[in-house]
């Protein structure tokens, strides 16, 4: 009997071991994607530390900068977005979530409202496997798990593949590097955006939306059987619900389906916005890297747009203040400084007029167009110096392909065109001196230093396109690029 | 139900626990009990077969056995059960390719083809569980065993779960004594028994379903390849055939022995044999024994001297390829190796003449190591009409693949063969150990016995080490689809 007993304690202790390193490993060669994404929900969620989810597809993702929510009202709130995600997906990505703190408020994009799929494993759904083991694999097995999977997949296979991640991921043996390791300290690098991702391309052209004037779908589908049960939910838990659609390139399917989701939560009494309509929210050539996803300058819009709908609709406490929500700022602080150090070294000329455009407000920088340059031609480049706030001189350097300068100091603009005399712009950063002898020959100088020209020399006199980002009397970096066909080469000191 | 599978280890881990807690009077009921089932879950419908075998050789064996009796009629009864049980085997499994040979021979002569286009399905193990069924009648008529009253008893010999998809093919004289008694399964048992399931599953999933990526890819392209790509290609092939079939061997062996069922040993580290008639004393030790027993020995064996003897082993190896695969190119391999056999015997003296003139002592390691390396190029080649799949490709490879190009290994084709370079590095590691074991166990060190002689943490680390080795970089779940063995379609 001792012997039994002995064999039997061994026994469980050798599995409790076994079981543990296979966990181990498990998490060393899981996909991190969305463990980077969800693990910051799971730490805030468990000190209740979030107000608001933000469900949806990968628009609400690129579409919603929770940071900047934070930095503007306080407001902590979580991008639950999926990539791909259709409402059903976000009804278990909520219900997940809600296993771990209950928020005030629930904003739920309706985006592919009108899908009438049933199981998201049905080819036709044409949503991708990565696309919903992001969305699920932080989570946990447990209850709410089991019944999302049996709900959204049919396949039993396929089913074991989200359950038990591992089948999936086992053979990432191969390409496991120190940072999968660190997933067993906790140290691995995680979202600190609260779960969105911001895009920092350009379309640029051919973009139009045209309001179709239609009504709503013509039925039920899967999708607002499914935006119902959300809002149901909510209401049950006494959490407010705000039905969105954010602007992207509609067509009329999808502008039926932003209607009935107005139409939904009139009929539930909850909010709802649908950005589609409103005129002038957004640049569709500029604020958008596709047709569906709003690159960083349109989710700010966007963003801002939803602060202003918050601060007149919504009850949400200010946490800033609060030394409890200290990983907020900190989040905060790290995009805005990341931001700065994106702000130069941009290979991209179009990316670089992106984060000038963000930073505009907390930089001193200038943006110098020799005379004749093939950029005056480059409607894209050109708009975004209009967005900074280049006007009517721009203009009439456009058409005469004169020299141009545009100096932004912390948002305040001054613009030269044309040969000129040397003129001096007063800058939080130094007295900027400014003059043009032609299209080639231009002069910059800072303060009383008039040796030094900023704007010529003889390696870099035929560039097109020079930008020069100040501190403190001297300039911090400078960059040049050379066009050719709005194809830009780039080059830096 | 795979055995590479989740659901597979779940069911045996699940049998084994049942296990413990039924009167060993009674486990035979049990085991019969999950075999059905398990057949069930893989062949669905054709376990009515199954059941079918179990009562022709129960009804046979009980006519045919003892002592009494007319003796004409038993051997009447003999003749028809084997009959009945072979002509199933012919039905589904060659009548396919008796239609594929009517039709190419009407073809020849430009006859209109009258062979209609025949979609049989093999069931699953049926070439396995009608050998032991037919293995049974013969020894209950030649008086080796008492025929089984117990209907279920028999039926569990026939069906027993671990080995019914692809052997070993076991003998009643060496099953029905352990339904009667089963073992009680020490912990020493269990440890040996996981280890050797876990050694299975290595060679399955750690090694041959990696080799089954070259060779298929090879093999898919085979006209565009270098000779030096075909020549690996066919040691890939003699690598991954064995470490498919001696796995899965491995597996079925320690799931028997987890239940306290001995099982045969099927593979003796055939790819050290010194000559093709000790190759197949090592290779599918079971089948080759029971074409020993219940082909060659009744056919005279060599009694009836040189030349009948000589015949009898070319039919049996014909036999044996064609019990392998319904192709002219599994009959070919059967005879190359009735051939080599044949070759070997008669070679015999003037080989025998040559160590004498030359003075070889015949325990020399370069000796041993020239005869092992010649039998493992031998069988090599008998490979290669295994894996075509017609005589033309096998020609093209066996006559293009003699190039000597060793810098494939280092100039990059390896990680061009549709694996990845990780991939590649870890299957030559794994064929290091599995060489390692292999001669460890040729020497008499029984690799299992020394890990289970260590003291309790060694072993553990051991254990788990390996287990998680296993898991994570086996070759498994979706994306693959090399989880079948070889052997099962047969």
């Amino acid at each position: 009997m001792k012997g039994k007993l002995g064999n039997l304690l061994k026994t469980v202790i050798f599995l409790i071991l076994f079981f543990s390193c296979l966990f181990a490993v498990s998490l060393v060669v899981e996909r991190k994607s969305s463990y980077e994404k969800n693990e910051m929900f799971v730490r805030e969620a468990k000190k209740n530390h979030i107000d608001a989810f933000i469900i949806g597809s990968s628009h609400v993702i690129n579409g919603i900068n929770p940071i900047e929510l934070y930095e503007d009202l306080g407001v902590t709130a979580y991008n639950l977005g999926g990539y791909g995600s259709v409402l059903m997906s976000s009804y278990w990505q909520m219900k997940l979530a809600l296993d771990y703190c209950k928020p005030k408020v629930v904003f739920v994009d309706a985006y592919m409202l009108e899908n009438d799929i049933r199981y998201i494993d049905d080819p036709n759904a044409n949503v991708t496997s990565d696309e919903l083991h992001l969305n699920i694999d932080r989570f946990p097995l447990g209850k709410t798990k089991v019944q999302a999977i049996n709900d959204m997949i049919e396949d039993k296979d396929i089913k074991m593949q989200y359950l038990f991640d591992f089948i999936v991921y086992h053979d990432r043996w191969k390409e496991i590097t120190s940072d999968d390791v660190k997933r067993l300290s906790g140290t691995s690098k995680i979202n600190t955006l609260m779960g969105a991702d911001m895009l920092y391309n350009i379309h640029g052209y051919d973009f139009e939306y045209t309001d179709l004037d239609t009504g709503g779908l013509p039925g039920e589908t899967v999708g607002t059987t499914y935006l119902r049960r959300i809002i149901e939910e909510c209401k049950a838990q006494g959490i407010e619900v705000v039905v969105m659609t954010l602007p992207f390139l509609a067509m009329e399917e999808n502008q039926q389906a932003a209607k009935t989701a107005e139409q939904i939560a009139d009929e539930y009494g909850v909010y709802s916005i649908n950005m589609l309509d409103m005129e002038g929210l957004v640049d569709y050539d500029m604020d958008f890297k596709d047709a569906g996803h709003l690159n960083v300058i349109g989710a700010d819009k966007v963003t801002k747009c939803l602060e202003n709908f918050i601060a007149e609709n919504l009850d949400l406490p200010d946490h800033r203040d609060d030394p409890e929500y200290q990983v907020w700022q900190s989040c905060a602080d790290e995009y805005y400084d990341n931001m700065k150090k994106m702000l130069t070294g941009n290979e991209d000329i179009y990316t670089s007029g992106l984060y000038m455009q963000l930073l505009q407000n907390k930089q001193t920088f200038a943006i110098s167009i020799k005379g004749g340059s093939k950029s005056f031609y480059d409607t894209v480049f050109m708009k975004e110096l209009k967005a900074m706030g280049a006007g009517e001189v721009l203009d009439r350097a456009i058409e005469t392909k004169a020299p141009y300068i545009f100096i932004s100091d912390k948002g305040n603009v001054t613009e030269f065109a044309g040969e000129m005399d040397l003129q001096t712009v007063s800058t939080s950063k130094g007295d900027l001196s400014y003059g043009a002898g032609g299209d080639i020959y231009r002069m910059l100088y800072i303060n009383d230093d008039f040796e030094t020209n900023y704007l010529y020399s003889d390696a870099y006199a035929y560039t097109d396109v020079q930008m020069l980002f100040f501190k403190k009397g001297q300039v911090k970096a400078h960059q040049y690029y050379n066009c050719d066909k709005f194809t830009y080469d780039y080059l830096s000191d | 139900m795979q055995f590479v599978s989740l659901e597979f280890l779940i069911f045996i881990l699940s049998a084994c626990l049942i296990t413990c807690i039924i009167p060993q009077k009674y486990r035979y009921i049990w085991f019969l009990a999950a075999s059905w089932g398990f057949y069930y879950k893989l062949n669905g419908k054709f376990l009515i077969l199954l059941l079918f075998v179990t009562v022709v050789a129960y009804v046979a064996g009980r006519a045919v056995g003892g002592e009494n009796g007319d003796r004409s009629k038993k051997k009447a009864v003999l003749v028809s059960s084997i009959t009945i049980l072979v002509l199933m085997l012919g039905y589904f499994k060659y009548t396919g390719f008796l239609m594929d040979t009517v039709s190419s021979i009407q073809s020849f002569f430009k006859l209109s083809e009258t062979a209609p286009v025949l979609n049989i399905i093999l069931p699953a193990g049926i070439s396995f569980y009608l050998f032991q069924a037919i293995g049974y009648i013969a020894d209950c008529y030649m008086g080796k065993i008492e025929p089984e009253n117990n209907y279920l008893r028999l039926a569990t010999f026939i069906s027993f779960f671990p080995q019914i998809s692809a052997g070993p093919i076991e003998r009643a004289s060496n099953m029905l004594p352990q339904y009667v008694s089963p073992k009680k399964v020490s912990m020493d048992d269990i440890k040996d028994a996981a280890l050797l399931i876990l050694w299975g599953y290595f060679q399955k999933i750690i090694i041959a379903d990696r080799l089954v990526t070259v060779v298929n890819s090879v093999y898919a392209n085979y006209e565009q390849r270098d000779g030096g790509v075909l020549f690996l290609a066919t040691l890939c092939y003699t690598l991954q055939i064995y470490c498919d079939f001696a796995g899965y061997s491995n597996i079925a062996i320690g799931t028997a022995k987890l239940m306290g069922i001995k099982l045969m040993d099927n593979f003796k580290n055939p790819y050290l044999s010194g000559s093709v008639a000790e190759f197949w004393r090592r290779w599918h030790i079971s089948l080759s024994t029971w074409f020993r027993d219940y082909i060659y020995i009744p056919l005279g064996g060599n009694r009836k001297g040189l030349t009948r003897k000589l015949i009898n082993l070319m039919i049996v190896f014909a036999v044996s390829g064609l019990w392998h695969g319904a192709a002219w190119t599994f009959v070919v391999w059967g005879l190359i190796h009735g051939l080599f056999q044949v070759a070997g015997i008669l070679l015999k003296p003037l080989r025998d003449k040559l160590v004498d003139v030359f003075n070889i002592d015949r325990e020399s390691f370069s000796h041993k190591f020239i005869k092992i390396f010649v039998t493992f190029m031998l069988v090599n080649i008998g490979w290669v009409f295994f894996r075509a799949e017609s005589f033309a490709q096998a020609a093209f490879i066996l006559k293009n693949m003699w190039t000597i190009s060793p810098w494939i290994i280092t100039d990059g084709t390896l990680i061009s063969l549709g694996l990845s370079a990780p991939d590649v590095y870890l299957m030559i590691g794994s064929l290091i150990v599995l060489f390692i074991v292999d001669v460890c166990n040729y020497r008499g060190i029984i690799v299992r016995e020394n890990i289970n002689k260590q003291g309790l943490w060694m072993r553990w680390v051991i254990y788990i080490v390996a287990a998680v080795f296993v898991i994570t970089c086996g070759v498994w779940g979706p994306g693959y689809d090399a989880s079948s063995f070889i052997y099962s379609s047969f």
